[in-house]
């Protein structure tokens, strides 16, 4: 008599469907890793300008505008990126038919519509100088801001997808990653408005240098996680451009630069804001090994 | 990651696949990390905002401040 578990294995051995993913893998790819990046990029730059205007609006209140409308325009480019990527476009209408709470993606649509509304509203105030107005107002949306920031770490993670299944630290690197970049982004602006060398700039630094190592404990702890369910998914030349990408590039050296004073902080806060995609590439495309799916 | 508390046993978190987020408590107990580690890193920026880090002062008067003349 054949031992059940012997029969099962030899069952599953000569089973067409052995080799074969069981998940269907999402058609998300290159699009989906920029709708990250200009989400990341407008609600970091929107939360770290508005959280200085509303502590300390003498350091940042030259650059505010300039940052607010800098995050509108990126907000822009991600909802029209989000609907291209869609497919089609009126599907992200239809989803604003309806409220759920218990849907991360309906939660985001509520967010991200939320955030560009009020922002829009926030860069006209701005612009026509009402100080206190725009102050309430960029303190009202920082709630759908966080909203935007905070849902897409559980949309991927939540899912039975290779890689982004077993990432439990996933939607935290990225929440940190968005305020990473976003006090990158402004650091850049305050530069290029000749107030590099003020206490906002000074304080952006310092907080950017400590976000840096913050950001490298969140990788690793996701690395980790990812290698042991999908190991060696890149491959080790591909796996090193990535490391090389991220940690190196969007890290280290520009961790290195912040320490050197501001005399290189815009190529520090242009390097991490240059590596910023591809951590979102790596992450967006785990599930998609090349192996084949089911038809 | 801290291991989770076995809250399923309460029949108000379902973190069980396929679909967790479905339950509105579960996926405030799924985000509950996310939103800490998100809250420190605005803490840290924040920080950085009341902490008196050194800043180059720009001298525009024409005088030699160096203490050596």
């Amino acid at each position: 008599m054949v031992a059940p578990a012997k029969a099962a294995g030899a069952l599953l051995a000569t089973s067409p469907y052995a080799s074969r993913r069981q998940t269907k893998v999402p058609g998300w790819a290159g699009l989906t890793a920029w709708d990250v990046l200009f989400n990341n990029l407008s609600l970091g730059l929107f939360l770290v300008t508005a959280l200085g205007m509303l502590v300390r609006p003498a350091w940042f209140a030259s650059t505010a505008t300039a940052a607010y409308i800098v995050a509108f325009v990126l907000v822009l480019v991600d909802l029209s990126l989000l609907v291209v990527d869609l497919g089609d476009p009126p599907r992200f209408t239809h989803m604003l038919r309806v409220a759920k709470r218990e849907s991360p993606m309906s939660v985001g649509t509520w967010s991200l519509s939320g955030y560009a509304a009020l922002l829009f509203l926030v860069c006209i105030v701005s612009v026509a100088g009402w100080e206190d107005v725009t102050r309430v107002l960029a303190a009202v949306t920082l709630i759908p801001a966080a909203g935007g920031v905070l849902y897409k770490g559980v949309l991927f993670s939540a899912t039975s997808q290779a890689g982004w299944r077993a990432s439990r630290w996933l939607g935290a690197l990225m929440a940190e990653s968005a305020v990473l970049v976003g006090a990158a982004l402004l650091l850049a602006i305050l530069v290029l408005s000749h107030q590099g060398g003020g206490e906002g700039a000074s304080a952006v630094r310092a907080a950017l240098a400590v976000l840096l190592v913050l950001q490298a404990v969140l990788l690793i702890a996701t690395a980790l996680e990812v290698r042991r369910d999908v190991p060696g998914r890149y491959g080790p030349l591909a796996g090193l451009v990535v490391w090389i990408g991220v940690l190196a590039v969007g890290i280290v050296v520009p961790l290195e630069l912040l320490l050197l004073g501001n005399l290189f902080q815009i190529v520090a806060a242009l390097l991490v804001v240059a590596a910023a995609p591809v951590l979102r590439y790596a992450l967006v495309f785990l599930p998609r090994d090349g192996r084949k799916e089911p038809s | 990651m801290i291991p989770l508390p076995p809250l399923d046993s309460l029949s108000v978190f379902h973190l069980n696949a396929p679909a967790p987020y479905l339950n509105w408590p579960s996926w405030f107990y799924i985000q509950l990390p996310n939103v800490v580690w998100f809250g420190v890193a605005l803490v840290i920026f924040l920080a950085c905002l009341f902490v008196p880090f050194p800043s180059k002062a720009v001298d525009s008067s024409g005088y030699d401040v160096s203490g050596e003349g």
